[in-house]
Protein backbone atom coordinates (compact mmCIF):
# COMPACT_ATOMS: atom_id res chain seq x y z
CA UNK A 1 0.00 0.00 0.00
CA UNK A 2 2.88 2.46 1.12
CA UNK A 3 4.11 1.75 -2.15
CA UNK A 4 1.40 2.10 -4.14
CA UNK A 5 0.98 5.85 -2.43
CA UNK A 6 4.24 6.59 -3.97
CA UNK A 7 3.83 5.17 -6.90
CA UNK A 8 0.80 5.93 -8.29
CA UNK A 9 1.31 10.19 -8.14
CA UNK A 10 4.71 9.48 -10.14
CA UNK A 11 2.50 7.66 -12.63
CA UNK A 12 0.49 10.40 -12.65
CA UNK A 13 2.92 13.14 -13.34
CA UNK A 14 4.38 10.67 -16.04
CA UNK A 15 0.91 10.79 -17.21
CA UNK A 16 0.39 13.92 -17.41
CA UNK A 17 3.50 14.65 -19.16
CA UNK A 18 3.03 15.53 -23.08
CA UNK A 19 4.87 13.03 -25.27
CA UNK A 20 3.73 14.84 -28.57
CA UNK A 21 6.31 16.80 -30.53
CA UNK A 22 6.30 20.35 -30.54
CA UNK A 23 7.45 22.23 -33.75
CA UNK A 24 8.86 25.61 -33.26
CA UNK A 25 11.14 27.97 -35.03
CA UNK A 26 13.90 30.34 -34.49
CA UNK A 27 14.09 33.48 -36.49
CA UNK A 28 16.66 35.87 -36.99
CA UNK A 29 17.67 38.80 -39.13
CA UNK A 30 21.46 40.16 -39.38
CA UNK A 31 23.44 42.87 -41.60
CA UNK A 32 26.52 41.32 -43.28
CA UNK A 33 28.04 44.74 -42.57
CA UNK A 34 29.97 47.22 -44.84
CA UNK A 35 32.86 45.55 -46.51
CA UNK A 36 35.94 47.07 -47.72
CA UNK A 37 36.91 46.02 -50.90
CA UNK A 38 40.36 46.91 -52.08
CA UNK A 39 42.00 43.56 -52.36
CA UNK A 40 38.74 40.99 -51.42
CA UNK A 41 37.01 41.42 -48.76
CA UNK A 42 33.93 39.57 -46.04
CA UNK A 43 31.02 40.70 -44.37
CA UNK A 44 29.53 37.93 -41.95
CA UNK A 45 25.93 38.09 -40.64
CA UNK A 46 26.28 35.94 -37.66
CA UNK A 47 23.26 34.52 -36.04
CA UNK A 48 23.66 33.00 -32.77
CA UNK A 49 21.01 30.65 -30.63
CA UNK A 50 20.26 32.22 -27.40
CA UNK A 51 18.65 30.25 -24.37
CA UNK A 52 16.08 32.87 -24.51
CA UNK A 53 15.16 31.70 -27.43
CA UNK A 54 14.17 28.74 -26.55
CA UNK A 55 10.61 28.48 -24.31
CA UNK A 56 11.13 28.10 -20.46
CA UNK A 57 11.38 24.90 -19.32
CA UNK A 58 12.53 23.22 -22.25
CA UNK A 59 16.03 23.74 -22.71
CA UNK A 60 16.60 20.54 -21.35
CA UNK A 61 14.70 19.11 -23.91
CA UNK A 62 16.80 17.09 -27.26
CA UNK A 63 15.86 19.32 -29.98
CA UNK A 64 15.93 17.93 -33.57
CA UNK A 65 16.72 20.48 -36.35
CA UNK A 66 14.29 20.11 -39.37
CA UNK A 67 16.07 22.34 -41.74
CA UNK A 68 17.69 25.80 -41.85
CA UNK A 69 16.24 28.52 -44.03
CA UNK A 70 17.95 31.35 -45.65
CA UNK A 71 17.28 34.60 -46.99
CA UNK A 72 20.06 36.53 -48.36
CA UNK A 73 20.90 40.21 -49.17
CA UNK A 74 23.83 41.31 -52.15
CA UNK A 75 26.09 43.95 -52.67
CA UNK A 76 24.67 45.46 -55.53
CA UNK A 77 27.64 46.90 -57.08
CA UNK A 78 29.92 43.69 -56.68
CA UNK A 79 28.98 41.18 -59.41
CA UNK A 80 31.90 38.76 -57.92
CA UNK A 81 30.39 37.96 -54.89
CA UNK A 82 29.82 34.18 -53.27
CA UNK A 83 28.16 33.44 -50.64
CA UNK A 84 28.62 30.60 -47.96
CA UNK A 85 25.92 29.07 -44.76
CA UNK A 86 28.12 27.86 -42.03
CA UNK A 87 26.74 25.64 -39.24
CA UNK A 88 28.81 25.51 -35.68
CA UNK A 89 27.61 23.18 -32.88
CA UNK A 90 26.73 24.28 -29.57
CA UNK A 91 29.17 26.48 -27.99
CA UNK A 92 32.00 25.48 -30.23
CA UNK A 93 34.27 27.81 -32.52
CA UNK A 94 34.91 25.27 -35.49
CA UNK A 95 32.72 24.74 -38.03
CA UNK A 96 30.31 21.43 -38.84
CA UNK A 97 30.97 22.28 -42.56
CA UNK A 98 29.44 25.12 -45.02
CA UNK A 99 27.67 25.32 -48.10
CA UNK A 100 27.69 27.55 -50.96
CA UNK A 101 24.25 29.32 -51.40
CA UNK A 102 23.64 32.25 -53.40
CA UNK A 103 23.19 36.44 -52.52
CA UNK A 104 19.99 37.65 -53.11
CA UNK A 105 18.05 34.72 -52.70
CA UNK A 106 16.64 32.06 -50.77
CA UNK A 107 16.38 28.37 -49.71
CA UNK A 108 16.53 25.21 -47.62
CA UNK A 109 19.75 23.33 -46.20
CA UNK A 110 19.43 19.97 -44.94
CA UNK A 111 22.88 18.99 -44.15
CA UNK A 112 23.42 20.01 -40.33
CA UNK A 113 19.93 18.70 -39.51
CA UNK A 114 21.50 15.60 -37.50
CA UNK A 115 23.49 17.46 -35.86
CA UNK A 116 23.21 18.79 -32.03
CA UNK A 117 21.05 21.91 -31.78
CA UNK A 118 20.62 24.23 -28.48
CA UNK A 119 21.64 27.43 -27.26
CA UNK A 120 25.34 28.18 -28.68
CA UNK A 121 24.74 27.23 -31.68
CA UNK A 122 25.37 29.54 -34.52
CA UNK A 123 25.35 29.97 -38.56
CA UNK A 124 27.49 32.73 -40.26
CA UNK A 125 26.58 33.71 -43.69
CA UNK A 126 29.62 34.75 -45.06
CA UNK A 127 29.61 37.29 -48.19
CA UNK A 128 33.37 37.74 -50.37
CA UNK A 129 33.37 40.47 -52.73
CA UNK A 130 35.92 41.51 -54.51
CA UNK A 131 36.62 45.20 -56.81
CA UNK A 132 33.92 46.79 -57.03
CA UNK A 133 33.29 50.80 -55.77
CA UNK A 134 35.13 50.79 -52.28
CA UNK A 135 33.69 50.74 -49.79
CA UNK A 136 30.79 47.94 -50.55
CA UNK A 137 27.47 48.20 -49.05
CA UNK A 138 24.95 45.41 -48.32
CA UNK A 139 21.50 46.06 -50.33
CA UNK A 140 20.12 44.61 -47.12
CA UNK A 141 19.53 42.05 -44.35
CA UNK A 142 20.72 38.31 -44.17
CA UNK A 143 17.73 36.11 -42.55
CA UNK A 144 18.07 32.77 -40.87
CA UNK A 145 15.44 30.57 -39.63
CA UNK A 146 16.09 27.54 -37.76
CA UNK A 147 12.97 25.30 -37.97
CA UNK A 148 13.19 22.69 -34.99
CA UNK A 149 11.14 19.96 -32.99
CA UNK A 150 11.51 19.32 -29.05
CA UNK B 1 67.43 49.46 -63.95
CA UNK B 2 66.08 47.19 -65.95
CA UNK B 3 63.62 46.29 -63.12
CA UNK B 4 62.49 49.61 -63.00
CA UNK B 5 61.65 49.62 -66.35
CA UNK B 6 59.55 46.43 -66.46
CA UNK B 7 57.89 47.86 -63.01
CA UNK B 8 56.77 51.31 -64.71
CA UNK B 9 55.81 49.68 -67.31
CA UNK B 10 53.10 47.51 -65.57
CA UNK B 11 52.39 50.82 -63.92
CA UNK B 12 51.51 52.40 -67.24
CA UNK B 13 49.95 49.96 -68.77
CA UNK B 14 47.50 48.45 -66.00
CA UNK B 15 46.88 51.71 -64.27
CA UNK B 16 46.57 51.80 -60.61
CA UNK B 17 46.60 54.95 -59.55
CA UNK B 18 46.46 54.20 -55.89
CA UNK B 19 49.84 52.25 -55.91
CA UNK B 20 52.27 53.90 -58.06
CA UNK B 21 53.54 56.42 -55.63
CA UNK B 22 54.19 53.27 -53.83
CA UNK B 23 55.92 51.41 -56.54
CA UNK B 24 57.97 54.05 -57.74
CA UNK B 25 58.96 55.69 -54.87
CA UNK B 26 59.92 52.74 -52.61
CA UNK B 27 63.71 52.88 -51.99
CA UNK B 28 64.09 49.58 -50.07
CA UNK B 29 62.45 48.16 -53.32
CA UNK B 30 64.02 49.75 -55.54
CA UNK B 31 67.46 48.54 -53.42
CA UNK B 32 66.03 45.13 -53.23
CA UNK B 33 65.27 45.38 -57.19
CA UNK B 34 69.11 46.40 -58.29
CA UNK B 35 70.72 43.42 -56.75
CA UNK B 36 68.82 40.90 -57.60
CA UNK B 37 68.49 42.29 -61.28
CA UNK B 38 72.61 42.41 -61.20
CA UNK B 39 72.81 38.97 -60.22
CA UNK B 40 70.03 37.24 -62.48
CA UNK B 41 68.13 38.31 -65.03
CA UNK B 42 65.85 35.60 -65.05
CA UNK B 43 64.09 36.45 -61.33
CA UNK B 44 63.96 40.17 -62.59
CA UNK B 45 61.49 38.83 -64.37
CA UNK B 46 59.51 36.94 -61.82
CA UNK B 47 60.24 39.54 -59.37
CA UNK B 48 58.04 41.83 -61.53
CA UNK B 49 55.47 39.45 -61.58
CA UNK B 50 55.59 39.13 -57.70
CA UNK B 51 55.22 42.98 -57.48
CA UNK B 52 51.95 42.55 -59.47
CA UNK B 53 50.90 39.86 -57.18
CA UNK B 54 51.63 41.27 -54.03
CA UNK B 55 50.13 45.05 -55.35
CA UNK B 56 46.84 43.45 -56.42
CA UNK B 57 46.13 40.29 -54.11
CA UNK B 58 47.66 42.34 -50.44
CA UNK B 59 48.05 46.05 -51.71
CA UNK B 60 51.72 46.15 -51.02
CA UNK B 61 54.73 46.23 -53.52
CA UNK B 62 57.33 45.43 -50.61
CA UNK B 63 57.85 41.24 -50.02
CA UNK B 64 58.80 42.21 -46.34
CA UNK B 65 55.27 43.73 -45.50
CA UNK B 66 53.78 40.88 -47.63
CA UNK B 67 50.86 38.86 -45.23
CA UNK B 68 52.08 35.31 -44.10
CA UNK B 69 50.54 32.45 -45.39
CA UNK B 70 47.77 31.47 -42.95
CA UNK B 71 47.34 27.78 -43.02
CA UNK B 72 43.85 26.66 -43.86
CA UNK B 73 43.37 23.16 -42.12
CA UNK B 74 40.99 25.18 -39.54
CA UNK B 75 38.89 26.08 -42.37
CA UNK B 76 36.02 28.61 -41.59
CA UNK B 77 36.43 28.30 -38.00
CA UNK B 78 35.31 31.88 -35.94
CA UNK B 79 38.88 32.47 -35.96
CA UNK B 80 39.45 32.48 -39.69
CA UNK B 81 36.30 32.52 -41.56
CA UNK B 82 36.38 36.55 -41.64
CA UNK B 83 39.47 36.60 -42.85
CA UNK B 84 40.37 37.31 -46.71
CA UNK B 85 40.90 34.21 -49.02
CA UNK B 86 44.39 35.36 -50.56
CA UNK B 87 45.82 35.07 -47.21
CA UNK B 88 45.67 31.28 -47.44
CA UNK B 89 47.57 31.03 -50.73
CA UNK B 90 50.70 29.16 -50.31
CA UNK B 91 54.04 29.96 -50.77
CA UNK B 92 53.50 28.24 -54.34
CA UNK B 93 50.45 29.26 -55.01
CA UNK B 94 52.03 32.62 -54.45
CA UNK B 95 54.53 31.59 -56.64
CA UNK B 96 52.68 30.32 -59.56
CA UNK B 97 50.52 33.31 -59.56
CA UNK B 98 53.23 35.71 -59.68
CA UNK B 99 53.95 34.02 -62.80
CA UNK B 100 50.57 34.40 -64.11
CA UNK B 101 50.66 37.76 -63.47
CA UNK B 102 53.65 38.38 -65.65
CA UNK B 103 52.39 36.58 -68.57
CA UNK B 104 48.94 38.25 -68.81
CA UNK B 105 50.73 41.59 -68.20
CA UNK B 106 53.20 40.53 -71.00
CA UNK B 107 49.75 39.67 -72.89
CA UNK B 108 47.94 42.28 -72.59
CA UNK B 109 45.46 40.36 -71.15
CA UNK B 110 42.87 42.32 -68.12
CA UNK B 111 44.97 41.58 -64.88
CA UNK B 112 41.11 41.17 -63.26
CA UNK B 113 41.28 37.51 -65.02
CA UNK B 114 44.26 36.41 -62.36
CA UNK B 115 42.80 38.03 -59.72
CA UNK B 116 39.45 36.43 -59.83
CA UNK B 117 41.46 32.90 -60.12
CA UNK B 118 43.71 33.34 -57.22
CA UNK B 119 40.16 34.23 -55.23
CA UNK B 120 39.00 30.75 -56.24
CA UNK B 121 42.03 28.92 -55.34
CA UNK B 122 42.34 31.37 -52.16
CA UNK B 123 38.58 30.73 -51.26
CA UNK B 124 40.13 26.60 -51.59
CA UNK B 125 42.69 26.63 -49.51
CA UNK B 126 40.86 28.78 -46.73
CA UNK B 127 38.18 25.98 -46.88
CA UNK B 128 40.51 23.43 -45.89
CA UNK B 129 41.18 22.24 -49.39
CA UNK B 130 37.68 21.86 -50.00
CA UNK B 131 37.24 19.80 -47.00
CA UNK B 132 34.93 22.23 -44.86
CA UNK B 133 32.66 22.71 -48.05
CA UNK B 134 29.53 20.37 -48.92
CA UNK B 135 29.04 20.03 -52.29
CA UNK B 136 25.40 21.43 -53.03
CA UNK B 137 24.51 18.81 -55.11
CA UNK B 138 24.64 16.49 -52.39
CA UNK B 139 21.06 16.22 -51.80
CA UNK B 140 20.58 18.83 -48.81
CA UNK B 141 19.60 22.10 -50.62
CA UNK B 142 16.12 22.58 -51.43
CA UNK B 143 13.78 25.73 -52.13
CA UNK B 144 11.49 27.03 -49.94
CA UNK B 145 8.55 24.78 -51.19
CA UNK B 146 10.42 21.42 -50.61
CA UNK B 147 11.51 20.32 -54.12
CA UNK B 148 15.27 19.56 -54.50
CA UNK B 149 17.86 21.68 -56.27
CA UNK B 150 20.98 20.87 -58.36
CA UNK B 151 23.24 22.94 -60.06
CA UNK B 152 25.46 22.90 -63.28
CA UNK B 153 27.40 24.65 -65.43
CA UNK B 154 26.29 26.19 -68.41
CA UNK B 155 27.20 24.93 -71.65
CA UNK B 156 29.81 27.05 -72.82
CA UNK B 157 31.12 26.62 -69.19
CA UNK B 158 30.41 22.83 -69.25
CA UNK B 159 32.35 22.17 -72.16
CA UNK B 160 35.39 24.42 -70.90
CA UNK B 161 35.34 22.25 -67.91
CA UNK B 162 35.40 19.09 -69.86
CA UNK B 163 38.37 20.23 -72.01
CA UNK B 164 40.51 20.74 -68.74
CA UNK B 165 39.33 17.84 -66.90
CA UNK B 166 39.90 15.45 -69.84
CA UNK B 167 43.09 17.41 -71.92
CA UNK B 168 46.79 16.06 -71.10
CA UNK B 169 47.90 19.49 -69.60
CA UNK B 170 46.01 18.82 -65.94
CA UNK B 171 48.11 16.33 -65.35
CA UNK B 172 51.44 18.53 -65.23
CA UNK B 173 49.76 21.62 -64.59
CA UNK B 174 51.23 23.74 -61.82
CA UNK B 175 47.90 24.72 -61.00
CA UNK B 176 46.56 22.42 -58.20
CA UNK B 177 45.05 19.26 -59.62
CA UNK B 178 42.85 19.40 -56.46
CA UNK B 179 41.80 22.46 -56.68
CA UNK B 180 41.15 21.84 -60.44
CA UNK B 181 38.77 18.77 -59.76
CA UNK B 182 37.09 20.57 -56.58
CA UNK B 183 35.94 24.22 -58.59
CA UNK B 184 35.09 22.46 -61.69
CA UNK B 185 33.17 20.04 -60.30
CA UNK B 186 29.84 22.31 -60.46
CA UNK B 187 28.42 21.48 -57.13
CA UNK B 188 31.19 23.29 -55.62
CA UNK B 189 32.16 25.63 -58.52
CA UNK B 190 28.92 26.30 -60.15
CA UNK B 191 28.22 28.88 -56.99
CA UNK B 192 31.86 29.77 -55.97
CA UNK B 193 34.48 30.64 -58.91
CA UNK B 194 33.58 34.10 -60.69
CA UNK B 195 37.03 33.40 -62.56
CA UNK B 196 36.31 32.91 -66.17
CA UNK B 197 36.97 29.43 -67.11
CA UNK B 198 37.78 29.84 -70.82
CA UNK B 199 41.06 32.24 -69.17
CA UNK B 200 41.70 29.15 -66.33
CA UNK B 201 42.17 26.72 -69.19
CA UNK B 202 44.50 28.88 -70.92
CA UNK B 203 46.59 29.27 -67.47
CA UNK B 204 46.42 25.57 -67.00
CA UNK B 205 47.81 24.75 -70.44
CA UNK B 206 50.17 27.49 -69.89
CA UNK B 207 51.68 26.75 -67.04
CA UNK B 208 52.08 22.73 -67.64
CA UNK B 209 54.54 20.61 -69.84
CA UNK B 210 52.65 21.30 -72.92
CA UNK B 211 52.58 25.02 -72.68
CA UNK B 212 55.38 25.36 -75.28
CA UNK B 213 52.48 24.96 -77.57
CA UNK B 214 50.68 27.47 -76.24
CA UNK B 215 52.27 30.91 -77.98
CA UNK B 216 49.66 33.48 -76.76
CA UNK B 217 46.42 34.31 -75.30
CA UNK B 218 43.57 34.89 -76.98
CA UNK B 219 42.57 39.17 -77.62
CA UNK B 220 39.35 38.35 -75.58
CA UNK B 221 41.03 38.43 -72.43
CA UNK B 222 42.12 42.03 -72.87
CA UNK B 223 38.70 43.04 -71.14
CA UNK B 224 37.70 41.08 -68.66
CA UNK B 225 33.59 40.05 -67.21
CA UNK B 226 32.93 38.36 -63.88
CA UNK B 227 31.70 34.89 -64.38
CA UNK B 228 28.29 36.28 -62.75
CA UNK B 229 27.00 33.14 -60.54
CA UNK B 230 23.46 34.03 -60.96
CA UNK B 231 23.84 33.53 -64.89
CA UNK B 232 26.18 31.16 -65.50
CA UNK B 233 24.71 28.40 -63.11
CA UNK B 234 22.04 26.68 -64.42
CA UNK B 235 19.37 25.20 -61.26
CA UNK B 236 16.95 22.57 -61.63
CA UNK B 237 14.78 21.61 -59.58
CA UNK B 238 12.62 18.46 -58.76
CA UNK B 239 9.56 18.12 -60.13
CA UNK B 240 8.17 16.15 -56.81
CA UNK B 241 8.62 17.61 -52.93
CA UNK B 242 11.58 15.76 -51.76
CA UNK B 243 12.22 17.51 -48.20
CA UNK B 244 10.16 16.04 -45.64
CA UNK B 245 9.84 19.12 -43.77
CA UNK B 246 9.58 22.16 -46.29
CA UNK B 247 9.91 25.74 -45.09
CA UNK B 248 5.82 26.63 -46.94
CA UNK B 249 4.11 23.59 -45.02
CA UNK B 250 5.80 24.21 -41.54
CA UNK B 251 3.15 24.95 -38.71
CA UNK B 252 5.16 25.97 -35.61
CA UNK B 253 3.37 26.18 -32.82
CA UNK B 254 5.68 28.60 -31.11
CA UNK B 255 8.12 30.84 -32.94
CA UNK B 256 10.80 33.55 -31.47
CA UNK B 257 11.37 35.97 -34.09
CA UNK B 258 14.52 38.30 -33.80
CA UNK B 259 13.22 37.98 -29.94
CA UNK B 260 9.63 38.18 -29.90
CA UNK B 261 7.89 35.44 -29.08
CA UNK B 262 4.41 34.06 -31.24
CA UNK B 263 2.21 32.08 -29.95
CA UNK B 264 0.47 29.29 -32.13
CA UNK B 265 -0.35 26.66 -29.78
CA UNK B 266 -0.50 27.38 -25.96
CA UNK B 267 -1.05 24.15 -25.72
CA UNK B 268 2.58 23.45 -26.31
CA UNK B 269 3.49 25.58 -23.50
CA UNK B 270 4.01 23.59 -20.17
CA UNK B 271 0.50 22.23 -19.57
CA UNK B 272 0.28 22.39 -15.76
CA UNK B 273 1.90 26.11 -15.54
CA UNK B 274 -0.50 27.32 -18.32
CA UNK B 275 -3.12 25.59 -16.40
CA UNK B 276 -2.48 27.30 -12.82
CA UNK B 277 -1.54 30.39 -14.22
CA UNK B 278 -4.95 30.68 -16.04
CA UNK B 279 -6.69 29.33 -13.39
CA UNK B 280 -5.32 32.02 -11.22
CA UNK B 281 -6.54 34.60 -13.29
CA UNK B 282 -9.84 32.85 -13.55
CA UNK B 283 -9.56 32.87 -17.38
CA UNK B 284 -10.61 30.71 -20.00
CA UNK B 285 -8.00 30.87 -23.11
CA UNK B 286 -10.15 30.55 -26.45
CA UNK B 287 -9.34 30.52 -29.80
CA UNK B 288 -10.39 33.84 -30.36
CA UNK B 289 -7.86 34.98 -28.02
CA UNK B 290 -5.24 33.21 -29.43
CA UNK B 291 -5.67 34.74 -32.55
CA UNK B 292 -5.81 38.14 -30.39
CA UNK B 293 -2.09 37.32 -29.16
CA UNK B 294 -1.17 36.18 -32.63
CA UNK B 295 -2.27 39.22 -34.28
CA UNK B 296 -1.19 41.78 -31.54
CA UNK B 297 2.46 40.56 -32.04
CA UNK B 298 2.04 40.47 -35.57
CA UNK B 299 0.52 43.76 -35.65
CA UNK B 300 3.72 44.58 -33.88
CA UNK B 301 2.37 46.30 -30.78
CA UNK B 302 4.40 44.30 -28.68
CA UNK B 303 3.49 46.44 -25.64
CA UNK B 304 1.79 44.34 -23.37
CA UNK B 305 -0.35 45.40 -20.27
CA UNK B 306 0.25 43.73 -16.80
CA UNK B 307 -3.22 42.87 -16.64
CA UNK B 308 -3.53 41.15 -19.43
CA UNK B 309 -3.80 37.71 -20.74
CA UNK B 310 -0.97 38.30 -23.10
CA UNK B 311 1.30 39.04 -20.50
CA UNK B 312 1.16 35.88 -18.37
CA UNK B 313 1.73 33.92 -21.44
CA UNK B 314 4.85 35.67 -22.04
CA UNK B 315 5.79 35.69 -18.32
CA UNK B 316 5.44 31.46 -18.45
CA UNK B 317 7.80 32.50 -21.49
CA UNK B 318 10.24 34.07 -19.56
CA UNK B 319 9.24 37.73 -21.46
CA UNK B 320 8.85 40.21 -18.73
CA UNK B 321 5.93 42.18 -20.01
CA UNK B 322 7.74 44.05 -23.31
CA UNK B 323 9.26 42.06 -26.31
CA UNK B 324 12.77 41.82 -26.27
CA UNK B 325 16.26 41.39 -28.58
CA UNK B 326 18.18 38.70 -28.36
Amino acid sequence: MKFMKILLPLVFVLASAPSFAVDAAITKTASPGVIIVTNGGTGLAQFNILSANFPSGTLSKTKTLLGIDWQTTLYPNNPGETVQLCYYRPYSSTEVGCTTILRNSSGTVSNFNTQPFGPGAKVIIRHFANGGPQPAYPAGQDTVTFRYSY
Amino acid sequence: MKIDDIVTAYVQNVGMPRKNEDLINSSHKSASVTSTAESNQSTSVSLSGRAIMLSRLFGTQNSNTEPPVVSGVNGMDLKHIGMSPQNFLTTSDRALLSDMYEYAQQQGADLQNVDQLAYALGTYRQSNDGRSMSSFNGGNSFDLEGHQLTVSFNEKDAATAARILNGDAINSTKLDQGFLRYTLDPGYGALSNTSDFEFMEQMVIKFSDVGAKQMSLPSKFSTFSYRVINESAVFTASKQILNPNPASTFKPQIINDNGKWIVLDPSVLEDNLFEQALTQQKMKLTTSQNEMIVNTLFANDHKVSKNSQLFDVLKLLSIPGTTKKP
